[in-house]
């Protein structure tokens, strides 16, 4: 078994993209930090948990930018490592490339520490702040030092879409295994105030997809633990703070929870059936993805009464099957 | 070897208690020693293995999707 260990090591960010799930200006102005202590104690407890349940885990970090904090950063990756992390990954909007010389020391430097990937912001909502050619000159230099990376972009039906970014790249994914990802924009944080509904590319249908909750534990700056990365954190959804109960704890409850079980097994779709079911109608009719979805359902005022019954069908149905043919 | 009154005694407590049940899917002699219940080792492997298949049949479809969501994380 593999668990994710995801870290917002800051909410800071360096510029203020427009489909920013974050971008809300009271928590851009509140903005916080993981100290480095927090970060060694929930890698050491993710460390014995894993060994506890014989499986392998990895170590992410997210923000914000987490290059902002790039001395803390190196240091919290060699200790990953030495932790027996199996692969360590950051996240990053490629600001950092503007001088090639300074990039290339940054990228020895990550790679001395033992970060094993990146995954690099490219869309129009990142290159109204970081010219391409950063990112680009970040690009070569991973390339050049054989770290991986991944390419993300955001989109909406006004932007530009995947192939148009990736295709400004030229020649240097050239023979390169890379994985590249299209996101639509959610409208959550400053992009719900910001980006029309119109140009949101919404699902068509209702998003049926299971969702990964359980597979990947993240903390946030303040302690606060969600089973999943978020694309809009409901606090219904939040397991509790790693500065006061133990990540064991937490990642036990995250494994047991029925509700969080439905979500891995059946997705949000059939808590949003359930609600339904019961005569209650969501607030929105049309979902970007598995993530706006869950949002309106754990969102909804009715959550809260429909919640028990789903979590006591859910506990029947796996009990029966685990003691069938014995009763 | 549990009899019938013990294996519901276990599913009831399966029912109530969340961390007996992950116990139960994980190590059933254990489990069920935890309440009194000694089972027999085909009773035990066959909690094992419907667990395992359970298991299996739940997590199957989200797998698929573990590499893309994965990548969705803020910044």
């Amino acid at each position: 078994m593999n668990f994710n260990l995801v870290l917002m090591i800051t909410e800071k960010c360096n510029i203020q993209c427009k489909h920013c799930l974050f971008g809300e200006q009271e928590f851009m102005n509140n903005s916080r930090d993981m100290s480095v202590e927090s970060m060694k104690s929930y890698i050491d407890q993710m460390a014995d948990i894993s060994a506890q349940e014989k499986g392998v885990f990895t170590v992410s970090f997210s923000g914000g930018e987490p290059i902002l904090r790039l001395p803390q950063l190196l240091e919290i990756c060699k200790y990953a490592r030495a932790r027996g992390a199996q692969k360590i990954s950051s996240m990053t909007n490629g600001f950092w490339g503007a001088n090639e010389a300074k990039a290339k020391q940054t990228v020895l430097a990550l790679k001395d520490a033992g970060l094993d990937s990146i995954c690099v912001s490219m869309d129009d909502f990142h290159q109204e702040y970081v010219p391409f050619s950063s990112v680009q000159t970040v690009l070569k230099l991973l390339n050049e030092h054989h770290i991986a990376f991944d390419i993300k972009c955001v989109v909406t039906k006004k932007t530009r879409r995947l192939a148009h970014v990736v295709g400004d790249l030229g020649d240097l994914l050239l023979n390169r295994t890379v994985v590249v990802q299209e996101i639509p924009c959610y409208p959550e944080g400053r992009a719900a105030a910001v980006i029309p509904p119109e140009d949101i590319i919404y699902s068509e249908g209702l998003p049926l997809e299971p969702c990964a909750a359980g597979f990947m534990l993240t903390i946030l700056p303040d302690g606060t633990v969600y089973p999943c990365c978020g694309a809009g954190w409901s606090s219904a959804l939040s397991l509790g703070n790693a500065n006061g109960e133990s990540i064991e704890k937490l990642f036990y409850k995250m494994k047991r929870n029925p509700i969080l079980s439905i979500l891995r097994e059946k997705g949000p779709a059939c808590l949003a059936g359930d609600l339904e079911k019961a005569g209650f109608v969501l607030e929105k009719e049309k979902f970007v993805g598995t993530c706006d979805l869950c949002l309106a359902v754990f969102t909804h005022p009715a959550f809260k009464e429909i919640a028990p019954g789903a979590a006591e069908n859910w506990k029947q149905d796996r009990v029966e099957k685990i003691m069938s043919g014995l009763l | 070897m549990a009899t019938n009154d013990d294996l519901k005694k276990i599913a009831q407590k399966a029912l109530e208690d969340d961390g007996f049940r992950a116990e139960l899917e994980k190590d059933p002699v254990k489990a069920a020693a935890s309440i009194g219940v000694t089972l027999s080792s085909e009773q035990a492997e066959s909690i094992k293995l419907n667990a395992a298949n359970a298991e299996e049949a739940g997590s199957r479809e989200s797998k698929g999707l573990f590499s893309i969501v994965s990548n969705i994380t803020v910044g």
